[in-house]
């Protein structure tokens, strides 16, 4: 597997089942720290180097993280870097590439190993759908099995010892993406964050900040990781998405029952641009995705393929269509090919006969 | 209760050290106080003042000005860095740092004390030096009694924890 095989394959996090909940993804982050080395931030280049080859060759060694990818990030090109960065293995920070920093990711892309970020080590286990439970398996395990390799920053009083005390504790942070475009429409994201935020639970867009998110995708996560165990803060979290996953269902239902020409005029709309488009600008496109997907979930336009709509907001982001057409693009050319792949995509994978209004 | 310091005024500021397992207490009247630099409105650098020597219970010449909390010595980290970046450069910023922990702590995750997962290996260490407590005080106790066969049994198995310890250290 290499970086160009990312780029033109959906992400594991967006292949969502072919059911409607809002749910799209669940990641859990774990922060280490090795006992014996200065953090990353204070840590000179040779020394960031040895904790990346080190940390490097034990993760390769462990099962639980096998068949793995090994990527000095210093080494690859800044586009390839953009690819993992969009695909959310890496963070911004890591998409700098700067030296001793890399990325361990299983190629099943479920489990993502960052070195050299803030943490000496930021582990990340990604499940499609809701599913926290199973990516704590996974990331448990990988943990259990380094720990008898490494020795880890901690203290009996406090936890895993982490680069900035909000991390410190177990180290974790868990968060679940959701699709929230009846919430947003009916203008009730705003309260919600204000809720959530009163029991320690950020949400934030997916791309871009507060209620204004792109595509109407957003994160809830845990902020509290000190006093609180792992699996507390997992079930918790758990209950309150179920929670929100119902609100938005119920404001879907208000809005197909209050104004249905306003739904289906919107997913309409989409379609049309969606399909007829010769210049697609990436955050337009989001949110005509976004404006399809909700449609789909709710009955009308039944010839789109979720699962096309779900891919196309992975895989039209910049870096992906410059490794898939293998060049570098000008912004216009970028928005370009971005129409030619949604429509082309969009037309494969729908059924022949065209959408109509009252096509449910 | 009367100033430590000038032994005249009203004590209304209470400071508790600890200074090798032994709790120090420290009344002093508001004069003194701010004579000693301690600000009453940030007990982080009371605490500073303490950590530092800086003011001793003892009647005697003025004590010195507030000396800020010492960079880490592990990694040289200062406060003013910290609390600038919000973030630590090592794992001994941690208890170089520790006066400014508990209140910090509690605002960010209502907490202070970890109950989450514990990596195997630290249960081990934990538990072999429990061990060695629990057998330190058993050996005191059989040789108090004068019973020095026990004294010597348990001699024994201390030596074996010490050792398993210091494998501990080492790896
Ligand atoms: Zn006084
Ligand atoms: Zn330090």
């Amino acid at each position: 597997m290499n970086i160009h095989d990312l780029a033109t394959r959906p992400s594991p996090s967006q292949r969502t089942r072919d059911d409607a909940s809002p749910v799209v993804s669940s990641r859990i982050r774990l922060a280490r720290n090795l006992r014996d080395h200065p953090f990353p931030g204070r840590a000179g280049e040779a020394e960031r180097t040895a904790v990346w080859e080190n940390l490097r060759d034990h993760l390769l060694d462990l099962s639980e993280c096998a068949p793995a990818l090994a990527l000095a990030l210093d080494g690859v090109r800044d586009l390839d870097r953009m690819i993992l960065f969009e695909r959310h293995l890496i963070s911004r920070e890591q998409a700098e590439g700067r030296a001793g920093s890399g990325l361990v990711l299983r190629t099943d892309e479920q489990v993502a190993l960052m070195v050299n970020e803030e943490d000496h080590l930021r582990m990340q286990a990604l499940r499609p759908g809701l599913d926290l439970a199973g990516a704590w398996q996974d990331l448990d395990a990988v943990d259990s099995a380094l720990e008898a390799r490494v020795r880890f920053a901690f203290s009996a009083r406090l936890g895993y010892l982490t680069a900035c005390p909000t991390n410190v504790g177990t180290g974790m942070r868990a968060s679940v993406m959701l699709h929230l475009p009846g919430l947003a429409l009916i203008g009730e994201v705003g309260p919600i964050i204000n809720g959530l935020g009163k029991i320690g639970l950020a949400v934030r867009g997916l791309w871009g900040e507060g209620t204004e998110a792109t595509g109407h995708l957003y994160q809830i996560s845990n902020q509290i990781t000190l006093g609180v165990r792992e699996t507390e803060v997992l079930d918790r979290l758990e209950a309150i998405v179920r929670e929100v996953v119902e609100h938005e269902i119920n404001a879907r239902q208000r809005l197909t029952d209050s104004q249905p020409s306003v739904v289906e005029d919107r997913a309409g709309r989409a379609w049309g641009i969606l399909t007829r488009a010769r210049i697609l600008p990436s955050q337009e496109a989001l949110d005509l995705l976004s404006a399809l997907r909700l449609g789909l979930d709710l009955g009308i336009l039944p010839q789109v393929s979720r699962k096309a709509v779900d891919e196309l907001m992975v895989l039209t982001q910049p870096a992906h269509l410059q490794v898939r057409f293998q060049a570098v693009l000008s912004p216009r050319e970028r928005d370009e090919r971005r129409a030619d792949l949604v429509r082309q995509r969009l037309q494969e994978t729908s059924e022949p006969s065209p959408p109509r209004k009252d096509a449910r | 209760m009367k100033c430590d310091q000038c032994q005249n005024a009203e004590a209304t500021i209470h400071l508790t050290q600890v200074v090798e397992q032994e709790v120090r207490k420290l009344h002093l009247c508001p004069a003194c106080a701010k004579a000693s630099g301690l600000s009453l409105d940030d007990p982080v650098s009371a605490a500073d003042v303490l950590m530092a020597g800086g003011l001793t219970p003892a009647a005697g010449p003025a004590p010195k000005v507030a000396v800020p909390s010492r960079p880490c010595p592990s990694c040289g980290t200062t406060l003013a860095q910290f609390r600038k970046t919000g973030r630590f450069g090592c794992a001994a910023c941690y208890d170089a740092f520790r006066q400014e922990l508990p209140r910090m702590l509690r605002s960010m995750h209502r907490h202070d004390r970890h109950v989450g997962k514990v990596p195997g290996r630290e249960g081990e260490f934990v538990r072999l030096s429990a061990d060695q407590d629990r057998l330190a005080r058993e050996l005191k106790a059989a040789v108090a009694r004068e019973d020095y066969l026990e004294a010597a049994r348990i001699r024994d198995s201390l030596r074996d924890v010490e050792s398993r310890l210091t494998h501990f250290s080492a790896s």
